[in-house]
């Protein structure tokens, strides 16, 4: 039966190297919650945490509403998927598969007949009899998660299933993988480095950096609401491109503001940035694709934040191209359809809706403010 | 020796069987004396043996050939029966005893424990002191009266037979130190295999639910399976050919209760000089050691998982 | 103004299908087959029977049970260790008690007063030293000269293309499988045709052919890269430069590990010394402690003494180069 997971507080240290600190988190049931961020962050300690693998040094870990910090994984009706599978080489897959049953001593029939449907689900019905060593890489990942769906247990832990795959078989599984939850309904927690992955297949992600949680929300929350630069430049391809810039007062108005890059910003977020005092140096975010070329003579518009450069590199992506600028000491991507690009060395001049620009304070790097979820300004 | 590239280059880009002289040349020459070695010093022997079998000589008179007596002669030998009964006592305690005490002693060692280092030097010195040093060594250890084991003994309030004065206990004391002997060598090898077991796949048992126990005989055994078999086999093969312990520490006693077959073989070879026979009871342990190897191999290709 | 989603853990009461999942949302639906699969699995819903004795205990008596036996396997490895360790250091107390000291019930640990004397005495009752110096000379010569036999040997099988090469190799591997105790009795009758009865290269010679070492070097040569002797060829080094400075170097650590097993078996060897040396002053270690035992009658002190002595070059040895034997081990072990 599917549950809900709890972390109060979850904190792991190994001697003087805190690991994971102060998480907090509750998991919905039915959920399909993604950890992401940089190797070192923490999610697999945390992964392992919760399967019973690593102790807890303080907090509370809960599955469905009970305590668990001392239980051990055997006891804690959890399913693990490893990145290399760890199937048992000794076995074929059909032992595999039956192995957590018959250590309960469940009948035969029962066995048999719940190894064949989880076989049925994953299209396994023909490899019962074979090794592990004979399997293909994408046979094996479905052994492993056969293994785990046929425990039927509370919860799914999957670390890093799909790196071992190639790139193709890879996009397959996430399709495979998100439809076997929406099967099986089980909640389920994510572990994976790959913010592709996490975008694609998480109802919620859980952005994670040196051992704390960073952002928590859905996909479309973490991308275009970033809660602070870590989040902002790690989700995403090519990176957000991060300009420090100061303050400055048009007018009635309020602006990031250096070298070669004006933004207006929207009075959303001015007053945000008020609110928090104007004499703070800031971060100006803008993300590659909202960026576009627009070589006009004209002022900077109001509406609009204007970026002017020298073309350094270009890089032909076949419909898409990324154009790096040089903005006085700053390097900005953008991502630009293919063959309306500029040559290197030329001058150029990229704009961007003002809505979507985002302002961090450059001393906590929190998001102070961003346009993103303003009703869509019509441009004049 | 200067460089002949071109040609061997050659050969190689055609592949398969292109040889050039020189290398076959240098080939032959360099191992001329290895395999003229080899065929002097093992191959020969070991026809030999064959052959003389089935002659009778004293190495003085010429060598006479006669067929199978010495087989004959065999069958109706007591002292070839005993030496055979306690080669087979022998092997059949010594073997499982040293592979179960080092699979055992492996384990322990297996858990994260300060010190490895420290237990793997300790339980190696057996292994590399010389026999005779062994021997001499336990020799005085279990004296009936002034040695270490009988005086432990005592303090339980057992009072120790004379270990190897007793026919009854001679044998037994020689499986004794020769267990005490081989341990620390298969455990090395018996530990690195289980260093070998993948962790995830402990970690993915006990995520199903198994205990210890289980784990052990359901994952950690079958991994090591490979070790084990090789272990076992290479204990039966050497302790087939045991003779220093049994030399030095008892000569064979008392009244031929250490005696095996490589005991017998040398005391009829070189100590009588009767040649034939000698090397008949050599073929016959050759036969034995063959067979016994050969069942176990069958007996293991089976269980064993790769 | 709408609010930053911040780092404060959010509740989401459902999971909706309209949740962002841009990638191919609508062929991620559950197919019918599945969904059909997912009711067998359901439908089968028997009570979870009692598992193993293990987790059948609660979690506190299981909690109890790891603690208590925690202690109890130091023990058991400590009592191994002590065990091992014990009937040396018997021996190195013997060795220095009196000849009356010895013979006292119960038997005392340590010697009073302490005897380096019989050490000398002991020395002086058989030729030690000139035993040391007979195992030495055996030990190197088969040592070096089993190496350099068995690196060329196993150079050609590895390295050199030739008709013959795999059958010349099975053969050679063949003649491990012999045990060493058949071929004695012909050994002995060659030895005494050569004239080589009584003389060091009885022992050294058969030594020399180690189809063993041959095995192991040829293993450790063909993992040698090609790239690697092309280049050495492109430089214009021919076959023996290129095996000894080439593939002789890279093997140091397995060229070390086979060195220490053969000076260990020469060393150690007993029925080698025992049928071909007769005279008392070629006896190596081994030979003379065995040989000689009966001189020293009941003085068990003074063997023991012998023995210790007998037993330092080597336990010298091996603390200096224990790395390598315990690599050496594990290579024999891992490479069947």
């Amino acid at each position: 039966m599917s549950a809900t997971v709890t972390y109060r507080d979850i904190t792991k240290s190994y001697g003087d190297v805190t690991a994971v600190r102060g998480f907090d988190l509750e998991v919905a049931d039915g959920e399909f919650l993604v950890l992401v961020g940089p190797s070192g962050c923490g999610k697999s300690t945390l992964l392992r945490m919760t399967a019973g693998l690593e102790r807890i040094t303080s907090g509370d870990l809960e599955i469905g509403g009970r305590r668990v910090n001392d239980q051990e994984a055997g006891d804690r009706d959890v399913a693990m998927v490893f990145q290399n599978y760890a199937l048992y080489p000794h076995r074929s897959v059909r032992g595999n598969l039956s192995y957590a049953l018959r250590l309960r001593r469940l009948p035969r029939a029962v066995v048999d007949r719940k190894v064949e449907a989880v076989a049925g689900m994953l299209e396994l019905s023909d490899l019962l009899d074979r090794r592990p060593g004979q399997l293909s890489g994408g046979q094996a990942q479905r052994v492993a998660l056969g293994r785990a769906i046929v425990r039927q247990p509370a919860v799914f832990l999957m670390d890093e299933p799909l790196s071992n795959l190639d790139a193709k078989l890879r996009a397959q599984m996430r399709t495979e993988l998100v439809r076997l939850h929406r099967t099986v309904r089980t909640t389920t927690i994510y572990v994976t480095h790959d913010q592709v992955e996490a975008m694609t297949m998480g109802t919620r992600i859980v952005v994670l950096d040196k051992g704390e949680l960073q952002q928590v929300g859905t996909p479309r929350e973490v991308y275009h609401r970033p809660a602070n630069l870590f989040v902002a430049t790690f989700m995403g391809a090519p990176p957000m491109n991060v300009i420090d810039a100061g303050l400055q007062r048009v007018g009635d108005d309020l602006a990031a503001v250096t070298d070669g890059v004006v933004a207006p910003l929207p009075p959303s977020v001015a007053r945000a940035v008020e609110a928090s005092g104007t004499d703070r140096s800031v971060v100006l975010g803008l993300r590659p694709e909202d960026l576009r070329v627009d070589n006009s003579p004209d002022l900077p518009r109001p509406d609009e934040v204007t970026v002017v450069g020298e073309v350094d590199v270009v890089e032909l992506l076949g419909g898409e191209a990324y154009l790096h600028v040089l903005c006085g000491a700053q390097r900005l991507t953008a991502k630009i359809p293919a063959d309306t690009e500029p040559a290197p060395g030329e001058r150029v001049r990229l704009v961007a809706p003002r809505s979507k620009a985002y302002l961090f304070d450059a001393a906590t790097t929190r998001l102070l403010g961003t346009g993103h979820t303003d009703p869509v300004e019509v441009s004049a | 020796m200067t460089a002949a590239a071109p040609t061997e280059g050659r050969r190689r880009r055609r592949g398969g069987a292109g040889y050039t002289r020189k290398e076959v040349l240098v080939a032959y020459g360099l191992l001329a004396v290895p395999l003229l070695g080899t065929l002097l010093f093992r191959i020969l022997p070991g026809l030999g043996s064959f052959w003389l079998s089935f002659t009778k000589w004293n190495l003085i008179t010429a060598p006479e050939v006669v067929g199978l007596d010495n087989f004959r002669r065999m069958l109706d030998d007591p002292l070839f029966w005993k030496a055979t009964l306690n080669t087979v006592y022998y092997v059949g305690v010594t073997v499982p005893l040293v592979v179960v005490v080092s699979l055992a002693m492996a384990l322990l060692l297996n858990r994260k424990i300060r010190g490895l280092g420290f237990f793997r030097t300790v339980y190696f010195l057996p292994v590399v002191s010389s026999m005779v040093a062994v021997a001499v060594m336990w020799r005085w250890m279990l004296n009936p009266d002034y040695g270490l084991v009988n005086a432990g003994l005592a303090v339980l309030g057992i009072d120790g037979p004379s270990w190897l004065g007793d026919s009854t206990w001679a044998m037994p004391s020689i499986i004794l130190v020769s267990v005490w002997r081989e341990v620390g060598f298969y455990m090395i090898i018996l530990l690195a295999a289980l260093q070998g077991v993948p962790r995830n796949l402990l970690e993915a048992a006990a995520i199903d639910g198994a205990g210890p126990w289980q784990r052990f005989w359901g994952v950690t055994f079958p991994m090591i399976s490979p070790s084990v078999f090789l272990v076992s086999i290479m204990a039966l093969i050497n302790n087939f050919q045991a003779f220093d312990l049994m030399y030095v520490m008892t000569e064979g006693g008392p009244q031929n209760a250490t005696t095996n077959l490589v005991v017998y073989l040398y005391q009829q070879g070189f100590q009588y000089f009767d040649i034939g026979y000698g090397s008949a009871i050599a073929l016959v342990l050759f036969a034995m050691i063959l067979a016994v190897t050969l069942v176990q191999w069958r007996v293991g290709e089976r269980r064993v998982v790769y | 103004m709408s609010d930053v989603s911040s780092t404060e853990p959010t509740t989401r009461p459902d999971v909706t299908e309209d949740d962002v999942r841009p990638d191919g949302a609508s062929d991620a639906a559950p197919t019918a087959e599945q969904r059909a699969w997912l009711a067998v699995l359901e439908s089968d819903d028997a009570a979870d029977q009692p598992r193993s004795r293990w987790y059948r205990l609660s979690p506190t008596a299981r909690r109890r049970l790891t603690r208590a036996t925690r202690p109890g396997y130091y023990v058991l490895l400590l009592l191994g260790g002590v065990a091992m360790v014990l009937p040396f250091l018997w021996m190195l107390s013997t060795s220095l008690k009196t000849e009356a000291n010895v013979f006292t019930t119960p038997p005392a640990w340590i010697p009073a007063p302490v005897r380096w004397q019989n050490y000398g005495d002991a020395l002086g009752i058989a030729p030690f030293a000139r035993f040391f110096l007979n195992s030495f000379v055996v030990a190197a010569g088969e040592v070096v000269g089993g190496l350099l036999v068995s690196a060329i040997a196993a150079y050609v099988f590895a390295r050199l293309h030739f008709p013959g090469k795999n059958a010349l190799f099975i053969v050679v591997l063949a003649t491990m499988m012999v045990p060493a105790h058949v071929e004695l009795i012909p050994q002995f009758i060659l030895v005494r045709e050569l004239g080589w009865l009584d003389t060091f290269a009885a022992l050294i010679v058969p030594g020399l052919f180690w189809p063993f070492g041959i095995f192991m070097l040829r293993q450790f040569f063909k993992s040698v890269p090609d790239e690697l002797e092309d280049a050495a060829r492109m430089d214009g080094a021919g076959y023996l430069r290129r095996l000894f400075g080439l593939f002789i170097p890279l093997s140091v650590p397995a060229l070390a590990a086979l060195a220490i097993f053969k000076f260990l078996n020469s060393w150690n060897q007993l029925i080698g010394p025992l049928i071909f040396l007769t005279s008392r002053e070629k006896f190596t270690i081994t030979l003379g402690l065995a040989q000689f035992q009966g001189q020293f009658e009941t003085r068990w002190a003074l063997l023991m003494a012998a023995t210790v002595v007998s037993l330092v070059p080597i336990l010298v040895v091996f603390v200096i180069g224990q790395r390598y034997f315990v690599e050496g081990v594990t290579l024999s072990g891992l490479k069947r």
